[in-house]
């Protein structure tokens, strides 16, 4: 009987474990991809709120700025993300497996994900107003 | 018709020149097992212009990209996205 119950908190413990690894390493898909707009001119290549965004309020140089804000922003996580998941594998290897050893970066995903709708957005904003590819 | 190795991979639209969408691309790149080296956005470029060439394109906008990461076929997977256009005779 003891050794059963031992066996259900081993399977459980593996389980968790499972569902942690899998969290933690689990690949992000690319977001996807803005609607066609090519039957557009490309001043009128905007999207139903593109203009009442933050980001319609500033000038060509500014959005330049932006994006490139952006684009540091996205290395960032990216970076940070790369360094769980080898932080991860050393964990998983090395056998510590308790599930606090294990960093998440759902919230890295998920900052990527809504960093690349900005970046989407500047982008359409740039063409559509004529502005000087950087 | 443009070379595999010559079409483009941007991450934005075009609109200095005018072109027509020739259809959306998504493809992934795995690696085999768990000790070969994880998968490279230049390696998802590559896929990428493959997929492209077939439908005849100049270019692939909007390209991006995911996080490598498990999946359940793969110890290291990563994906990308992109539209294959091609550019309007001038």
């Amino acid at each position: 009987m003891a050794r059963g119950g031992q066996l259900l908190t081993t399977l459980s413990k593996a389980t968790s474990l499972v569902a942690a690894l899998g969290l933690a390493a689990c690949a992000r898909n690319s977001l996807e991809l803005p609607p066609d707009l090519s039957h557009l001119p490309p001043s009128q290549r905007l999207l139903a709120g593109d203009l009442e965004s933050p980001e319609a309020k500033l000038d060509c140089a500014q959005l330049a700025s932006e994006s490139d804000r952006i684009r540091s922003a996205i290395s960032r996580n990216e970076a940070q993300i790369a360094s769980n998941r080898t932080h991860n594998q050393v964990v998983l290897l090395s056998g510590q497996v308790l599930f606090p050893a294990f960093r998440m970066d759902e919230d890295a995903k998920k900052t990527l994900d809504e960093l690349q709708v900005r970046s989407d957005r500047i982008d359409r904003l740039s063409k559509a107003r004529g502005c000087p590819s950087p | 018709m443009t070379p595999v190795d010559k079409i483009q991979i941007l991450e934005g639209d075009v609109a200095e020149r005018p072109y027509k969408s020739l259809g959306d691309i998504s493809v992934t790149v795995n690696k085999v097992s768990i000790f070969n080296a994880d998968p490279t956005r230049e390696m998802v470029n590559q896929r990428m212009r493959a997929e492209a060439a077939k439908l005849g394109a100049d270019a692939v906008i909007h390209a991006r990209y995911g996080t490598t990461g498990i999946s359940a076929l793969s110890w290291g997977s990563l994906d990308g996205k992109g539209r294959a256009i091609a550019y309007d005779p001038q």
